[in-house]
């Protein structure tokens, strides 16, 4: 394949399909934190990117082209009227995705109320200085 | 009333949690006695669902009235009616046999209490609902409890497993999500049902293996299968014994149970089983965490960690059970987990009682404690027993059909005849 004909066919799969390539870095980038990261605060930021992630890709998927918000508009009189699907986003997934936001904010609380509890008890949030401590307390 | 018990099982023990949290605040501190009053009428319940699927069969619950596919419901299934029926018994015998005494050293009894109602209602929706995406949040209900509930005592340790936990899970549950992100795209649908006419037509499509795969991925992390246990032990290992006593006999089988359901009702069998790589590979890893789990047992220093890592291996054998693909292998994974949910429920028990008595749980502390408390060692070996697969105990039942089932299946075959050339 020569050169010139790949990139044509790398910047084609990426520009039609932009959505996914977002939400798989975003991934990516968020698991990455989660498991590279030794900080508590730095591995929560992680974990917030990666369900972010999941949530743009509901998002994206309800979006259509040329297509406005999901509300019918009756004209006076009229109650009822065909709807042309076409003209209105899918609102399906945006509203599934208003109660993952609220479960992945409630994950979040949890995680912060855990991380202030350990720093409570161990004086820091570094995971090497925690495992450090809990090493000292079962050797002797 | 009776019509509208499927949806009554989730919203009476999420009701009685809040009263329970209320009390907080209050003089008067009935929460005990809220929570038993909820899990009993969730016994209740759930006895009652189970007489039904067996008179009439498998009934639908359509939340709000609204039909079908557009809206939620709940099917009440023979296995999940009898899933449901172990899990409210096995939570209220919990609730009833955990001294009141350990949990009154927590910070706060009555957030515990309601805590512990709202894991019991996110394991009991998640067992009977029918719509992929509710079954997401009853998940993430579940955990989140757990979550919380781990980190309740004064254990340090136990906050920092917590933690750990709550990475791990989160992963799972999202990539359940997204595995359920997959499915919507390509058929539009979220309803069980609904899904599962729409897929038999698109069988060999990437975006349903990939589905398939990521769905089974996120529920391996949850139910603590071999390469993803690490957060197993920790966080059942390290906190107050009464606490885990709670949990530890319900989550991970209902994470099973949820593989079944999704695998056997979503997918269908023929799929499962014609994908290539994922059966073997699959085999080859239930049966190294097995060994690898069983191993790990013997090294730990506490009963509960060693009880955690003996979890670990039972779930292998229900995964391999179910993955053997022959009807017997899959009625001895399902007698596993059922089995499962009593015998982890004793042994537990039985280590929470000790840790009460001595405050300690280490193998070599336990000298002399048949004279002291004959009972409870008593019950600690019928558990070991059960566990084991010994004859008269309900173990044995489950270990004779999976090694039954194991004798016929493919990889036995390699393995008789690896046997014979050498």
């Amino acid at each position: 394949m020569e050169y010139t004909e790949l990139v044509n066919t790398v910047s084609l799969s990426v520009g039609a399909r932009y959505n996914y390539w977002a939400f798989v870095i975003l991934l990516c980038v968020g698991l990455y934190g989660m498991i590279a990261k030794r900080n508590i605060i730095k591995k929560i930021i992680g974990m917030s990117i990666f369900q972010t992630s999941i949530i743009f890709l509901f998002i994206s998927m309800g979006i259509k082209k040329n297509a406005t918000i999901p509300i019918l508009e009756h004209t006076e009189g009229a109650a009822q009227h065909a709807v042309d699907v076409a003209a209105y986003m899918n609102p399906l997934p945006h509203v599934l995705m208003l109660t993952a936001i609220v479960v992945s904010v409630a994950t979040l609380g949890v995680a912060l109320a855990l991380a202030i509890r350990l720093y409570n008890s161990y004086g820091t949030l570094e995971e090497d200085e925690i495992l450090e401590q809990v090493r000292q307390k079962e050797s002797p | 009333m009776i019509a509208h018990l499927p949806v009554l099982l989730v919203v009476v023990p999420v009701v009685c949690a809040c009263l329970c949290a209320i009390t907080e605040f209050t003089r008067w501190k009935p929460y005990v006695f809220i929570a038993g009053v909820a899990m009993a009428f969730v016994f209740a319940a759930s006895i009652a669902c189970l007489l039904q699927t067996i008179y009439t069969g498998p009934f639908l619950y359509d939340m709000g009235g609204w039909k079908g596919p557009i809206g939620i419901v709940f099917y009440v299934d023979e296995l999940g009616s009898l899933m449901l029926v172990f899990v409210s018994g096995v939570s209220l015998f919990n609730l009833i046999a955990t001294p009141l005494s350990e949990v009154r050293k927590l910070e706060h009894p009555a957030v515990f209490y309601a805590l512990y109602l709202m894991f019991a209602a996110g394991l009991l929706g998640i067992l009977i609902t029918a719509d992929l995406f509710n079954l997401y949040v009853l998940l993430e209900i579940a955990s989140l409890t757990v979550y919380a509930m781990i980190a309740a005592g004064r254990e340090r340790r136990a906050t920092f497993a917590s933690l750990n936990y709550l990475f791990i899970g989160s992963i799972g549950a999202s990539l359940y999500l997204l595995g359920v992100g997959y499915i919507y795209l390509i058929t539009g649908s979220l309803n069980m049902f609904d899904v599962l006419t729409k897929i038999s037509n698109i069988h060999n499509s990437q975006t349903i293996y990939l589905a398939f795969a990521i769905c089974m991925l996120g529920l391996f992390v949850k139910m603590a299968q071999f390469p993803f246990h690490t957060w197993l032990p920790r966080a059942y290992g390290h906190n107050q014994a009464s606490i885990t006593t709670l949990m530890a006999p319900l989550s991970t089988k209902v994470m099973v149970y949820v593989m079944i359901h999704l695998t056997l009702n979503v997918f269908t069998l023929e799929y499962d089983f014609g994908l290539p790589f994922f059966k073997s590979a699959l085999t080859w890893l239930v049966a190294a965490g097995i060994v690898f789990a069983s191993v790990m047992a013997l090294y730990q220093k506490t009963l509960r960690s060693m009880f955690a890592f003996i979890i670990v291996a039972k779930v292998g054998y229900m995964v391999g059970g179910f993955w053997c693909n022959n009807p017997m292998s899959m009625a001895g994974a399902i007698l596993h987990m059922l089995n499962d949910v009593l015998m982890t429920a004793v042994l537990f028990l039985c280590a929470s009682i000790i840790y009460a008595a001595l405050q300690s749980d280490r193998p070599q502390d336990l000298k002399q404690l048949f004279v002291k408390m004959p009972v409870t060692m008593g019950c600690l070996v019928v558990g070991a027993l059960a566990v084991i697969g010994v004859p008269p105990f309900c173990g044995f039942s489950a270990s004779s059909t999976s090694f039954r089932a194991l004798s016929k299946a493919a990889i036995t075959k390699w393995w008789r005849r690896w046997f014979s050339q050498a």
